[in-house]
């Protein structure tokens, strides 16, 4: 059984309170993200479902999701295999009941899980934008948050099966940052591209650019803010990270973000001629989300080079995903968070210093998970939920953009700043 | 490099695509996990690692193709 994290002193706990109180700002970041790179048509209604799948994802985390995930030395549920019990789901009562909310770690840690579980719902929303109806975001976040990513999270920081066989994960870059990519390549599959994204015949998909930068490339501010509480409050309570450590958490979550919008800026300024202000956003993200797993192990240098990897990723992913797979994922939630995150996870196996040969394969058999379980599980679960009611808006709707059709109001109504360019004729 | 379905596959044959590529990224996941509880050399389970990773992509590939909207019948 893996031990609970020690308790944090009075020092620690003001800290991580103080982490605790900045993360929100990443979702905040998150959503302007998601809103800017929609269409003007349908800005309101990214806005809105950022807050309903937040709302939802609390209060499914709430019902059940903790109960699931639970915390490392808390009551579980033990397979026996191999000669060893394996702990695979935690064993806690429903509506945290009986937890005491006094400043103990596992309170710290629902508090945490909740911010995280809320942030890992809002980037769903990034590849479904334009046309996921909110009713079914909200259905399809309370299933990402009350069962499928408590349950892996229990599994990495609840003391389960993946944590008994030497996974490490600081702050989420499996957890948070590749479920919620995993669950976005599910729903840009189950939807489907925008009307005319693939249209000309043989040829290059439209390209269809978000409507405002400026939301963008400010919310790459607040993303940054948000992430160095969240990678704190992560280090401290699930690794037991001593105060000063915060130090060296902060340095790495930068430089790796750093570097990683750096990379993006250069890689586009060869190849367009230009640095891409959202492929630099993208870059930026990607790299706090490659961060979060090894901000507390990484030296500076090591932090630098994880995210100048991350930045040559996710922008050259963006555009395969999008030219060769086909994915219409208007935000790069896909690259982002799926891809960011699991160079993170694997990041951590290669270039941390555990002096362990067993380290890089228990990182991958993380990886393995993410791909072998979660992925099916979450496409599966959206599957049942397409065939119960579509989650895609009927084509008038899309043609008209979500905030009139789902919100009878637009958000810019004193002006009319779309074009019909990118809609079949 | 994806190379997209002809309309000649229906949706059934993409259904069914779908459907083993899902199954593919289970078991790979099933040979990551038995090299786990099963062997206790550490090359050896990197082997069985490294195969039930491949088998993985090989099934995301599978499932990625069955998502491609057919050449003829591009929206």
């Amino acid at each position: 059984m893996i031990p609970a994290a020690p308790a944090p002193s009075e020092a620690a706990t003001v800290l991580v309170l103080a982490c605790l109180l900045v993360a929100p700002l990443a979702i905040a970041g998150m959503a302007l993200v998601n809103t800017g790179l929609g269409r003007s048509r349908s800005a309101s209604h990214a806005m809105l479902a950022s807050l309903c799948v937040v709302s939802v994802a609390a209060v499914a985390y709430f019902v059940c999701g903790f109960a699931i995930q639970g915390f490392a030395g808390g009551p579980a549920h033990t397979i026996a295999a191999a000669g060893k019990q394996w702990n695979w789901i935690a064993a806690q009562p429903l509506f945290l009941r009986g937890l005491p909310l006094d400043g103990a770690p596992a309170c710290l840690i629902v508090w945490l899980q909740l911010l995280s579980v809320a942030l890992a719902a809002v980037i769903p929303l990034g590849a479904g934008l334009d046309r996921w109806r909110l009713g079914a975001a909200s259905a399809s976040t309370a299933l990402l948050a009350g069962l499928v990513y408590p349950l892996f999270a229990h599994w990495v920081w609840g003391g389960g099966w993946l944590a008994q066989i030497g996974f490490v994960d600081a702050a989420g870059s499996a957890p948070v940052q590749a479920v919620g990519g995993l669950a976005a390549l599910s729903i840009a599959w189950i939807l489907g591209a925008r009307r005319g994204k693939y249209a000309s015949e043989g040829g290059l998909p439209a390209a269809i650019p978000g409507h405002n930068a400026v939301l963008v490339l400010f919310a790459c501010f607040l993303v940054w803010t948000g992430w160095l509480g969240l990678n704190g409050a992560g280090a401290m309570l699930f690794c037991g990270a001593p105060v000063g450590a915060l130090v060296r958490v902060g340095l790495n979550t930068t430089l790796s973000a750093a570097m990683a919008g750096l990379a993006a800026a250069a890689i586009t300024r060869a190849r367009f001629g230009r640095p891409d202000a959202s492929l630099c956003a993208n870059g930026w993200i990607g790299g706090l989300a490659a961060s979060s797993a090894g901000c507390l192990f990484f030296d500076p240098a090591v932090a630098a080079l994880t995210g100048l990897i991350a930045g040559g990723l996710v922008v050259f992913t963006v555009e395969w995903l999008d030219v060769y797979g086909e994915i219409d994922d208007p935000t790069g939630a896909v690259s982002v968070h799926a891809i960011g995150g699991i160079w993170g996870v694997l990041a951590l196996g290669f270039f941390a210093r555990s002096g362990s040969n067993v380290q890089p394969l228990a990182q991958v058999a993380g990886v393995a998970t993410l791909l072998g379980v979660v992925l099916p599980l979450v496409y599966g679960l959206n599957w049942v939920l397409d065939r119960l009611s579509p989650q895609r808006v009927a084509p008038e709707g899309e043609r008209l953009g979500l905030d009139l059709h789902e919100l009878g109001a637009g958000a810019y109504p004193e002006f009319v700043i779309h074009r019909e360019d990118f809609l079949q004729r | 490099m994806l190379v997209a379905p002809t309309n000649r596959l229906c949706c059934n044959q993409l259904g069914t695509m779908r459907l083993a590529g899902l199954l593919l990224l289970s078991a790979g996941w099933a040979i990551v996990l038995a090299a786990f509880l099963m062997l206790g050399a550490v090359a050896a389970r990197a082997a069985f690692v490294a195969a039930g990773v491949a088998i993985e992509l090989l099934g995301l590939g599978l499932v990625a193709r069955s998502h491609l909207s057919p050449r003829e019948a591009k929206r």
